[in-house]
């Protein structure tokens, strides 16, 4: 795993990024009541698929870009620990910031939701779970630990109770 | 100085976003009641760092008017005998009001820089926090 992501960001993250969805059930927000044992439908593991391939690029980009930053940063600093800080401060989100990264997050919460209004209850699978939890079986520890810098989902809920 | 188009939708996006907060921030009450109460193990604060300003009702709003904005700016590209004066984020307060309105406007100055001051500088400060911007740009959009 790069050492540009502390590894307690990295399990904080991962915690916090699971259980606060959940917090919205009294918001009207669509969470489904996730059956382990059922895994959802062929149609989310077929996105999981494309999911998991391009989120990995993705992380990539975006570890790369930050760990520019970093160097960047640290090269016209005298004291590069502050200098990571600095970094870390202007951008609490770390390489989860990079705009790429942003977009396909979003966009697959949205397929997985689209593909959960189609399905039966027991079929239906979390978004968080489908983009984060999901990644954490496999081989994709730079690609969570990218993830999990992101201080929340950047998805919004309408009035209607529909993410968007 | 923003032309009427811009005031008027500044105006919406305001009202819309008092009402995200005003909503965001009852949930965050009640979220630290329950945890309060021992209804609730985790401290709020550790699932929702930078606290109701995360709401997904605040970022749907937040998104709603970035790209209103987006598509406002547009709109005045295609018509016709408009000055193009686009308000950046280093003009923002600077600008004369005499001969300076915009008629284009970059929608992250509009949807934060544009409140600072006056009557909506309460929601300015709020959207402070959201350090983590909701938006994204795909890789085609980049150039």
């Amino acid at each position: 795993m790069s050492t540009a992501i502390p590894e307690e960001r990295v399990q904080k993250g991962i915690r916090r990024l699971l259980e606060a969805p959940l917090t919205l059930k009294s918001c009207g927000a669509p969470i489904p009541e996730f059956m382990p044992w059922t895994g959802g439908s062929n149609a989310h593991r077929e996105l999981f698929d494309e999911y998991r391939e391009e989120v990995d690029y993705v992380a990539e980009v975006a570890l790369q870009w930050w760990e520019e930053t970093l160097r960047a940063r640290t090269q016209l600093s005298p004291n590069e620990k502050q200098a990571v800080r600095k970094a870390w401060i202007d951008r609490p989100a770390g390489p989860a910031s990079y705009p790429g990264l942003v977009a396909l997050v979003r966009d697959y919460w949205l397929a997985c939701h689209r593909l959960n209004i189609q399905l039966k209850a027991d079929q239906q699978v979390p978004p968080w779970t489908f983009l984060l939890a999901w990644m954490l079986v496999g081989d994709y520890q730079q690609t969570v630990s990218v993830l999990a810098c992101m201080p929340y989902w950047p998805i919004g809920l309408d009035q209607e109770g529909s993410w968007v | 100085m923003l032309s009427p188009e811009f005031q008027q939708l500044k105006n919406e996006y305001a009202r819309e976003l008092r009402d995200s907060k005003a909503a965001a921030e009852l949930w965050w009450k009640e979220l630290n009641q329950s945890y309060s109460d021992g209804q609730m193990q985790t401290n709020p604060v550790e699932l929702w760092p930078l606290g109701p300003v995360s709401h997904p009702w605040v970022i749907a709003t937040y998104r709603k008017y970035y790209f209103l904005c987006l598509e406002l700016n547009n709109k005045t590209r295609e018509s016709t005998g408009a000055p193009f004066v686009v308000e950046k984020e280093e003009d923002w307060g600077n600008a004369d009001e005499d001969i300076s309105i915009a008629y284009e406007v970059e929608p992250k100055v509009f949807v934060l820089d544009s409140l600072s001051g006056g009557e909506t500088n309460d929601l300015y400060e709020f959207l402070l926090s959201l350090v983590f911007v909701p938006i994204g740009l795909k890789a085609d959009e980049f150039a």
